[in-house]
């Protein structure tokens, strides 16, 4: 007994923390993985998963800097932009290089879309006709930009596939909604809400075009992939390549920020 | 004899010969007025911006793809200004962009001309209704409607916003030097004209254009001389399409336009020719006592029908003339003063070609010689029936008639 009493006090401190360690593990696992447990996906509202995956570089305010490669038939391009943004509706982008179009900003708020043009200091209103149009010669339409945060309330979902680790949600337009796409597919890494490939459907439902992206970080406590690809599928060797750096969350912002005023002065 | 016979009862023959002129002179009006209606159609669907021929890169008219340019395009430009149907040609670099004005913005189509030569082929500079042509770079000359959506007038800067050649952002100021109305709202509204060297800058797309316009001598025969020009030129890459092509729906409108002239024509010559005829039936039966009387003093049938005839003959020669003096004046008025129905009629627009409400003839040989031809043949054709009737009149009978 004494030999028992000597060796739980002489290896005590060992054990204890052993034991400790083991039953703060089994504690803490019930926080640390709380999804498995939740209620599976599938009744959970998808439209609140897009909703949250097409937020991912935005936030409630956010702001970061972007590189952009675009490699088309007949030029490669590579930009550098900065980027603000403020919740669903308000996000100003200016381009810091190539030097000719460095200073160019576009605005975008709530559905209107604005550039600036530095050289001949003038401020555009992009009209709906030209929506479609190329943003900045890539092959991210100015629509991608406006409807990117209207997805989750233009489309209803139902899912395709899901497992624990991947969410695979088929979104058809709204018969009111007025959109270009005619289907678009999410394939999304769970329960991190990472999406991993996004594909765009026309109304004949050919696939056109198909976004991916990787390299995962985490950010603030968001996992957020650093790379996205834009692959238009009826030009296989074409593409538009964004790379994210320096994202950082939870940015204050002043009331006007996002204005014309601030478009000009930025 | 016949020609003394004619003018035995002066107002008789004067009133056919009358009614001869005025048939056969309005006969020729009308053709005029018809071929005028069909030439300003083609002119305004050709002479306002397509122009008779037009020489691309091989599948540009088909996607308009932008990169599918013309480059190296002068040895092309020589050669075609080197043939002798051709009277000027002018290179076109064509790009999509925005017009912004204030906070009013507006998609449009941007066309880089040289001035002297675009005006050489189209009519575009000759369609102003405010300010001049474009003179220099950084003038732009834009349509009537895009104008009033702008609200532009002439020294409005407008921006100009649009992707270059290298994926860059083109952007720059124009100022309107002019405003034109072509009466095509496609036109009015959404094209603008600068300067070839600027667009060029703009875009950084040096020595390429996207097509050239020719204009010809004869628009009808546009067909050959691009079969012509493609031969004379012999390069796969390049496409030339003669307006008939570039225009299929205006070819075909023009097609059926014809047969509806023909039947018109038709339909003119029938009631001119019937008019002669019954003037002349009508002449023998007035005279149905004095042919009578000549049977009688010993004339053979066969000498009072080749009289009859002859008179005709003469009465139809006189109104050839004098009709196709009175023809040829009238066509010669309206061709000068044209023939305004704009109090009635607005201007029609139609598969890109205006048609305006004011007529003009055009002058044509056939539109002259098959009207008088047709007068002098039936009336000669229109005197047999009678004079083959009076030849066999028993003079008896014929006498016996008050």
């Amino acid at each position: 007994m004494k030999k028992l009493i000597y060796s739980f006090h002489t290896k005590g401190p060992s054990l204890f923390i052993f034991f400790t360690l083991v039953l703060l593990l089994i504690w803490f696992s019930m926080y640390l993985s709380p999804t498995p447990l939740a209620a599976p996906t599938s009744t959970r509202n998808l439209s609140e998963i897009i909703r949250e995956v097409e937020r991912k570089y935005l936030g409630d305010s956010a702001e970061g800097e972007m590189t952009m490669q675009i490699v088309t038939r007949h030029y490669t391009r590579k930009m550098s932009m900065e980027y603000w943004s403020k919740g669903k509706d308000r996000f100003l982008i200016k381009i810091t290089s190539p030097a000719k179009d460095s200073g160019i900003s576009t605005l975008k708020v709530n559905k209107e879309i604005w550039n600036y043009l530095p050289k001949v200091d003038r401020v555009i209103k992009i009209p709906t006709s030209m929506m479609g149009g190329s943003w900045m010669g890539s092959h991210i339409t100015n629509d991608d930009l406006v409807k990117e945060t209207q997805v989750a309330e233009d489309y209803t979902f139902k899912p395709l596939e899901d497992t624990k680790s991947i969410l695979v949600v088929e979104g058809i337009p709204k018969p009111e909604a007025t959109v270009v796409w005619g289907k678009i597919i999410y394939k999304i890494l769970m329960p991190d809400l990472v999406p991993l490939e996004v594909s765009f459907f026309d109304e004949e439902d050919n696939k056109v075009r198909i976004i991916k992206y990787s390299e995962v970080k985490e950010i603030d406590g968001r996992k957020i992939p650093l790379k996205l690809e834009v692959l238009p599928l009826e030009k296989t060797d074409e593409s538009t390549i964004i790379f994210y750096r320096n994202i950082r969350f939870g940015v204050f912002f002043k009331d006007n920020f996002f204005s014309l005023k601030s478009l000009k002065n930025r | 004899m016949a020609y003394r016979n004619l003018w035995r009862n002066k107002r008789r023959t004067g009133l056919t010969i009358l009614a001869m002129v005025v048939a056969s002179s309005m006969l020729m009006l009308a053709i005029a007025i018809l071929n005028g209606m069909i030439f300003d159609l083609i002119g305004s669907a050709t002479d306002q911006y397509t122009g008779h021929i037009r020489i691309t890169r091989a599948g540009y008219p088909d996607d308009r793809d932008f990169y599918k340019s013309l480059d190296h395009y002068q040895p092309i430009l020589d050669k075609v200004d080197r043939m002798p149907e051709v009277i000027a040609a002018s290179p076109r670099l064509r790009s999509f962009g925005l017009f912004s004005l204030g906070n009013r913005t507006r998609a449009v189509e941007i066309m880089g001309i040289k001035p002297e030569l675009e005006q050489k082929v189209t009519t575009f500079s000759k369609l102003l209704i405010h300010g001049t042509f474009i003179s220099r770079p950084g003038q732009v000359v834009i349509g009537e409607v895009l104008a009033r959506k702008l609200k532009a007038g002439v020294g409005s800067q407008l921006v100009y916003l649009t992707m270059a050649a290298d994926g860059s952002i083109g952007n720059d100021l124009l100022t309107v030097a002019g405003i034109f109305k072509t009466g095509s709202l496609d036109h009015d509204g959404s094209l603008a004209m600068v300067s070839l060297s600027w667009l060029e800058d703009l875009l950084v797309y040096s020595g390429h254009i996207h097509e050239i316009a020719i204009r010809i001598k004869k628009a009808g025969l546009a067909s050959e001389t691009a079969k012509k020009m493609a031969l004379q030129l012999s390069k796969p890459s390049i496409q030339v399409m003669s307006w008939q092509e570039i225009l299929p729906a205006m070819k075909q409108a023009l097609d059926f336009y014809d047969i509806y002239i023909l039947i018109v024509l038709f339909i003119l010559y029938l009631a001119t020719g019937l008019g002669i005829i019954n003037t002349f039936f009508m002449i023998t039966y007035e005279r149905s006592k004095e042919f009578g009387l000549m049977l009688s003093l010993g004339m053979t049938p066969r000498e009072v029908r080749s009289l009859m005839v002859n008179e005709a003959g003469i009465m139809g020669i006189i109104s050839m003339i004098f009709g196709g003096l009175l023809g040829l004046g009238l066509i010669t008025l309206l061709y000068f003063r044209g023939l305004d129905l704009s109090a009635w009629v607005t201007p029609v627009s139609y598969l890109g070609a205006t048609m305006q409400p004011v007529l003009h003839t055009k002058f044509s040989w056939q539109g002259i010689i098959y009207p008088i031809t047709f007068l002098v043949v039936t009336s000669i054709a229109s005197a047999y029936i009678p004079a083959w009737r009076a030849s066999k009149l028993d003079p008896v009978q014929a006498l016996r008639r008050i």
